[in-house]
């Protein structure tokens, strides 16, 4: 849809729900009473006048409505780069309105707003008032870095040059730090006493004081002692005197939680028209929109040094270690920026990611990923250091990843599989029951099931793998020749063209097929079938010959190309449960078979067995939406083994009759067609 | 010994051992720093890893999987060729059948160190064989791996028994006309060959069991080769055609690059009185058949895969013939079908000059063909969103061309230190052709005599 009408979109929604009878407009209470025509039925914002404003499909508004009004709890969230037009006020007040009318807010599985303890600091307005001049004589700087954040225009290194002290601390040297005359280098807030309070999400405030999880490293001090610190040994006691000594003191302490406030709070009294978003520039001269967005690994890029979060793929565009900007492929086809092309010249140092979801008028960009200064971790990437200078710089050479649109692959097949049969040729492990070997207590069989209604593309389970397994990170360049190691990687699909597109995520790991490609096709046995049924590998047997990967239809097995690094103080993320793979070995999910070892011994040594639910894998355990389930198969009453049998349930690339462990659910027809 | 001077024959078969040329030297130092280059580069392949390589995720074989697969095929050029000329008598067969024996043995053994140039971790390739480990583990026998080693394996002893045997007599012959060391060293090599008739038979039963049993091993190595691919269900590798289409193919490959050896011996070993025109004639008839089957193998299999319109091979079929792939396909298809077809089918053409000039053609194409099996494959698995690609780095295309430096630095040496043409064949077989003369019947009746 065009920029800034979000807003609009909700209203029509609304609309729609009123009209038709779903939902009473009194039902929005306050909320509704803020927006201008609600109590008559938002006449303006007819499907059709919604459709000329924002060029949503008239249809698809009276389907997507109908959906809303139908399911509870229905929730419209609003953020990011829709709050940040001009009409940002006007947005909000309208999709607050449309979640009040739906009843979804303040209910189970709804919306709650819970005020922060603490009104946020206006950091903006901090950094607005120092480049308006009124620069201090001494600057302290905390987990701030203006330089980076700041759009260039704002010139924040230049005002900051002006300051004659400033000091900064933190764990990292920054964009801004760099210009520091004092670095007090900050305990990590694994090694020091911290206060959060969910902004929210809870039902009441909270508070959330946490201890250090681990010593510090190095010789660092927490930034609010010496904060303390300086203000005693100034000779200057506050009035009153501070009850504390340390920021830990100040934590144990009592703070005072803030009560809860009323969701509709803050409300204006009069009712607020919809306003059109404005834009500078003439639009002939600039006919794309340019709306940078927070990246779903770096967040606003102040978590750009951490290799585990440049190496995710990102949900849509799979780009890693790098920028880019988003462009329709008819948008980039007729400015003549193929997905290929190649620019050394220094202005076009980001990448064009051709998204199919595009508005072709948009030009959607995560906001910078790399520090301008070269940190240790963030040198090497190829991404621009500002994002106007950014234009357009192809795909890394080797990559050619996923299919364009009308291309997906097999995702289930049609039909759905309810009932399913056995397959009378299936082999030693039937469906029907346990793997039986002789001898061995073969009680288990381990499988998944992944959720694809519920998966939403986060790849929080993909960075949980990295954590748990050890894996490591290879690098810009070695990721851009496509060696990155994801045991477990998040597909995405497109379907269709804008406007009619839809995405598609699918987690994929490794199947633990029963009768699984890789074990056959190894010489020296490095990849074969555990006693639990689990596809295993010996890293110590593994020579690397590769036939293991090449005959694994799911692409699922990586390979260590060169000796894994981790440098100092990476190495004290390593897990010990976890054995460290060299060059030249083939490494796999393993289903976190130290969990399931380390599960299987405390029940035999506590002669129960293993309650259903109690053991997961690292990345069914970071799930937040829990698209991933894990069990025993053999346990007929287990979870896992109820929704294997589930008529949503299909096998990934079944036809090929590796017998999966994994079965994916999705439900049949999601997608209908509008109207 | 006044024998030796009225031996022409011999004479001229003989002459490379005891002269060489500055020529000589200087491309064995060419070759040799090639060669040399090559082992640099997989020392820094080994100390750095075999990331150095342009292999990655999803094409996890590339270059040297590619030169393995080639080199195997080129190796069937001779014990192949050489046992079936054997078999079936055919008289031209004479001059040819040790040079083409020659690239067998060199190309196998080129062929099998790709593999462990390929490993991981190469310094455990010793696990493939099933040797009494302590931990009591065998290789896996259900892995097509494990069976290339010993088809290779096999392969190569036969072949180098096929290609010895025949040597005996002119070791001896060589033992004798040889003073010093040479003496000694040919010496050891002909075994004590007396050329007695209890000998002569007995060389005579052993290079017929070894021309019959070579024939079903060497079908059965590259059949296994196949195997490394059509075992794995990946798209268009899992194919019962690949059989004998990789035999086909290999024999293809082979006979091409037997000609060039043989035009290139010819020309700078002078021997244009013993490979005759007739030979690059027959062998270019040879060339055209397989020309001819390597085209229906590759009709037939694109036709099934095209028909059966499966999705995920027609991704690779539409890769390798209107895709990424494309200009490498059809210049193999130019190749190995479009240039030696009408070379080698119209008899004004079938000279040495138009042999060899198709068999280069031919040899481009099959390399192009084992890449274009391994990497499109590859590169286009089931799920799209694992699709890659694939190109080669300079470590990879540096051990390629040592490895066909070390070919023809092989081929020389070899060429310098043993007769590449059988002496007492041709003289058994009224060589050189008639046009020349005929061999003296004196010396003939020496050699089967007995020789103190």
């Amino acid at each position: 849809m065009r920029p800034g009408t979000e807003g609009v979109v909700a209203l029509g929604l609304a609309h729609v729900l009123m009209r038709e009878g779903l939902r009473p407009a009194a039902a929005a209470g306050r909320a509704g009473a803020a927006v201008a025509e609600w109590t008559e039925g938002l006449p303006s914002f007819t499907p059709q006048a919604v459709q000329a404003i924002t060029g949503m499909p008239a249809a698809r508004l009276e389907r997507l409505a109908r959906e809303f009004g139908t399911h509870a709890p229905a929730v419209a969230i609003i953020g990011g780069a829709a709050l940040a037009h001009t009409n940002g006020f006007a947005q909000a007040l309208a999709v607050n309105a449309l979640n009040a009318l739906a009843g979804s807010v303040g209910t189970p599985g709804g919306l709650h707003f819970t005020p922060a303890p603490q009104p946020p600091a206006d950091s903006v307005r901090g950094v607005k008032d120092l480049l308006a001049g009124t620069a201090p004589q001494l600057l302290l700087l905390d987990e701030a870095n203006p330089v980076f954040g700041a759009p260039a225009a704002w010139k924040a290194a230049d005002a900051l040059r002006q300051v004659p002290f400033i000091v900064s601390f933190g764990s990292f040297v920054d964009d801004t730090s760099a210009l520091a005359d004092l670095l007090l280098p900050d305990h990590t807030f694994l090694e020091s006493w911290t206060d959060a309070a969910p902004e929210s999400g809870p039902w009441r405030p909270r508070r959330a004081p946490r201890r250090p999880a681990m010593r510090p490293l190095y010789d660092t001090r927490p930034m609010p002692d010496v904060l303390l610190d300086v203000v005693r040994r100034l000779g200057r006691a506050p009035e009153p005197p501070l009850p504390w000594q340390t920021f830990e003191e100040m934590l144990q302490a009592d703070a005072p939680v803030p009560a809860a406030a009323n969701a509709d709070a803050g409300a204006a009294g009069t009712a607020v028209a919809w306003v059109e978003p404005r834009f500078d520039g003439e639009p002939a001269a600039y006919p794309f929109h340019l709306l940078p967005y927070a990246s779903q690994a770096l967040g606003d890029g102040s978590l750009a040094h951490l290799p585990w979060l440049q190496e995710l793929p990102d949900p849509l565009t799979t780009a890693m270690w790098s920028a880019w900007v988003e462009i329709h492929p008819q948008a980039a086809a007729r400015l003549g920026i193929a997905e290929e092309t190649s620019s050394r010249s220094p202005r076009r140092t980001a990448r064009c990611a051709r998204r199919p979801s595009s508005r072709p008028g948009s030009v959607p960009m995560p906001l910078p990923c790399r520090w301008a200064r070269d940190t240790r971790r963030s040198r090497g990437t190829r991404a621009a250091a500002a994002p106007i200078r950014c234009a357009c710089w192809a795909r890394s050479r080797s990559r050619r990843r996923g299919p364009g649109p009308g291309r997906h692959a097999r995702l289930h097949r049609p039909g759905g599989r309810p009932g399913r049969q056995p397959h009378p040729l299936r082999g030693r492990h039937a469906q029907s029951g346990p793997n039986i070997t002789a001898g061995a207590e073969m009680a288990h069989r381990w499988g998944m099931v992944v959720d694809l209604d519920r998966c939403t593309g986060c790849e929080a389970c993909v960075t949980a793998c990295h954590a748990e397994n050890n894996i490591p990170t290879v690098g810009a360049d070695e990721a851009a020749r496509g060696r990155a190691m994801h045991w477990i990687r998040v597909e995405r699909y497109w379907e269709g063209e804008f406007p009619d597109v839809t995405v598609k995520f699918r987690p994929v790991l490794c199947q633990q097929c029963d009768n699984a490609p890789c074990e056959a096709v190894c010489p020296t046995y490095a990849s074969h079938q555990n006693e639990d049924g689990l596809n295993a590998q010996v890293y110590n047997r593994c020579i690397g010959t590769r036939y293991c990967a090449n005959a694994c239809m799911y692409n699922v097995r990586f390979f260590n190309f060169f000796h894994p690094q981790w440098e100092k103080p990476l190495n004290l993320q390593l897990n010990p449960d976890v054995s460290l793979r060299e060059s030249g070995v083939m490494e796999k999910c393993t289903f976190c078979v130290q969990r399931i070892k380390a599960a299987k011994t405390a029940a035999r040594a506590e002669d129960r067995t293993i309650e259903d639910g109690s053991l997961q894998p690292a990345c069914a355990q970071a799930c937040p939406a829990g698209a991933l389930v894990f069990g025993d198969l053999a346990d007929p009453e287990s979870r896992v083994a109820r929704l294997s049998k589930s008529p949503r349930g299909s096998k990934l690339l079944e036809d090929l009759g590796a017998e999966p462990k994994i079965t994916y659910l999705q439900r049949q027809g999601w997608h209908e067609p509008d109207a | 010994m006044n024998r030796t001077r009225n031996n022409p024959i011999a004479d001229d078969l003989v002459r490379p051992l005891f002269h060489t040329s500055v020529w000589f030297y200087g491309v064995v130092v060419v070759l040799a720093s090639v060669v040399l280059c090559g082992a640099a580069a997989w020392g820094y392949q080994l100390w750095y890893g075999i990331g150095v390589a342009g292999i990655n995720w999803p094409v996890f074989w590339g270059f040297y999987l590619t030169n393995f697969v080639f080199w195997i095929g080129i190796s069937h050029a001779g014990t192949l060729i050489s046992a079936i000329l054997r078999l079936v008598n055919a008289r031209w067969r004479r001059p040819v059948t040790r040079c083409a024996e020659v690239i067998t043995v060199f190309a196998l053994m080129i062929g099998a160190m790709f593999p462990l140039i390929h490993l991981g971790r190469p310094w455990l390739a010793f696990w493939l064989a099933p040797y009494p480990s302590a931990r009591e583990i065998w290789p896996n026998f259900r892995s097509p791996l494990v069976w290339d080693f010993f088809a290779i394996n096999t392969y190569l002893t036969g072949s180098l028994l096929f290609l010895f045997l025949p040597m005996i007599p002119d070791f001896a012959l060589i033992r004798d006309r040889a003073t010093g060391w040479r003496r000694r060293v040919y010496g050891a090599l002909a075994l004590g060959w007396q050329g007695t008739t209890k000998q002569w038979h007995r060389l005579e039963a052993g290079m017929q069991i070894m021309a019959i049993a070579i024939i079903p091993v060497a079908v059965s190595v590259h059949t296994i080769v196949s195997f490394d691919f059509s075992m794995a269900t990946v798209p268009m590798w899992h194919s019962t055609i690949f059989g004998p289409y990789f035999v086909a193919g290999a024999i293809f490959s082979g006979i091409a690059a037997l000609i060039i050896a043989m035009a290139a011996l010819r020309r700078l070993l002078h021997l244009e009185k013993y490979l005759h025109p007739v030979h690059f004639e027959n062998l270019g008839k040879l060339l055209l058949l397989m020309s001819l089957l390597w085209a229906y193998f590759v009709f037939a299999e694109r036709l099934t895969v095209w028909y059966g319109n499966e999705p995920s091979e027609m991704a690779v079929f539409w890769a390798t013939q209107a895709g990424d792939f494309a200009p490498l396909y059809w210049t193999m298809v130019v190749c190995n079908f479009v240039i030696p077809f009408p070379l080698l089918s119209l008899k004004a053409f079938r000279t040495v000059t138009g042999c060899v000039i198709a068999s280069f053609a031919v040899l481009v194409g099959m390399w192009l063909e084992r890449f274009l099996i391994i990497v499109p494959s590859l590169s286009n698995k089931p799920l799209t969103y694992s699709w890659g690609s694939y190109s080669p780095t300079a470590v990879e295309i540096t051990i390629m061309a040592a490895t066909f430096a070390a070919m023809i630095l092989l081929y020389m040496l070899f060429s310098k230190f043993v007769p590449i043409i059988s002496i007492w064949e041709l003289k058994v077989g009224n060589q050189p052709h008639p046009p020349e003369p005929v061999a003296d019947e004196d010396e003939l009746a020496g050699l089967w005599k007995a020789r103190p």
